[in-house]
């Protein structure tokens, strides 16, 4: 789809509890690289807000995580938030709509990301269900959609997704 | 049931980072407690995670990281179970820590360590460490622990938490 205002840029939150937490415990839990320097490339998607559930989805799937996980209160969109940088970062081997809307927001030092991280509260959030997770795959499967039909049958995963479509 | 007090002086009220601490002779005596020490060829044992935390020194301690904890679990789970039962690290790691501990050893054999360890996170005050140990918990599905997280997903006081345990329940 094409860029515009009505993209959002979602940032996929890894824990539901992390904005009950003070600042330096959000950093901890949010914007860590794996080897524990401050991220400040920060992975987000940029879509339509009515392709939070397929791309959420895809970004799970794709990136080997062993389950999908509920987000009543919604992942974050962070485009009201920041107005750096925004680099596209073509990431996910397996889904091709996860890849092309992956972009990073570049930020010059960590001093930068903590003045995000005290603005989180501003933005929009998008609510992601498990329920509608398993009702797409679900769907994609049942149309044979090739990703997914190629996901199920090679990814070490692919038995565990294909259980939560139902197959 | 959220026993604040046992993890206060761990837990600076005003959210700066927790500096790492040596164990005290009391909290390895609150260990040696629960079970007698023994060790079953190298898996994760409530044994095993009271050898490695008599042994355990600030000097051995790596930064901490999810990759460092999954290294960690890799090669020495018992050590790592005993950095997650000193509760020292900041909040956001612990959270981490416990959710790649209780991945990382789901296939061994004895576990009741691990088991352990998370369950007694889950009085924990903060609600990002609480739910890391559920996560982690939800590789280790006993009754027992299946009876803890059942009543956690009612008696919670975060909604996240109380959520991730509804997740972890429902597989």
């Amino acid at each position: 789809m094409a860029e515009g205002a009505s993209e959002i840029r979602l940032r996929v939150w890894k824990r539901k509890t992390s904005l009950e937490e003070d600042p330096q415990t959000i950093l901890d839990a949010e914007f860590l690289t794996r080897e524990g320097a401050a991220d400040l490339r920060l992975s987000v998607y940029a879509i339509a807000p009515s392709e939070v559930v397929r791309v959420v989805t895809e970004h799970f799937a794709g990136n080997g995580l062993d389950s999908i996980r509920n987000q009543k209160d919604g992942h974050l969109d962070l485009s009201t938030v920041f107005a750096g940088t925004e680099e596209v970062s073509p990431e996910n081997e397996w889904f091709s709509r996860a890849r092309d809307a992956h972009r990073e927001l570049v930020l010059p030092d960590e001093a930068s990301l903590m003045a995000l991280i005290g603005s989180l509260t501003r933005c929009s959030r998008h609510p992601y269900l498990k329920a509608d997770a398993k009702a797409y795959i679900k769907d994609r499967l049942d149309a044979e959609d090739e990703e997914w039909k190629r996901f199920v049958a090679v990814h070490r995963n692919g038995p565990k997704y294909k259980r939560l479509g139902g197959h | 049931m959220h026993s604040a007090a046992k993890y206060d002086s761990m837990t600076p009220a005003n959210g700066a980072p927790e500096p790492r601490r040596r164990r005290t002779s009391s909290e390895v005596r609150m260990v040696a407690a629960q079970k007698t020490p023994t060790e079953q060829r190298g898996e994760v044992t409530i044994g095993g995670v009271f050898l490695e935390v008599l042994g355990w020194s600030d000097a051995d301690a790596p930064s901490p990281s999810r990759a460092a904890f999954e290294r960690m679990v890799q090669e020495s789970p018992a050590r790592l179970a005993a950095w997650v039962f000193e509760a020292a690290l900041p909040r956001g790691h612990l959270s981490h820590a416990a959710e790649i501990l209780g991945r990382g050893t789901a296939s061994c054999a004895a576990t009741s360590g691990v088991e352990f360890v998370l369950t007694r996170l889950l009085e924990h005050p903060s609600p990002v460490v609480r739910e890391g140990a559920v996560y982690g918990l939800g590789f280790h599905l006993s009754p027992a622990v299946r009876q803890t997280l059942e009543r956690l997903s009612h008696e919670d006081p975060s909604d996240g938490v109380r959520e991730a345990a509804e997740e972890v329940l429902e597989g």
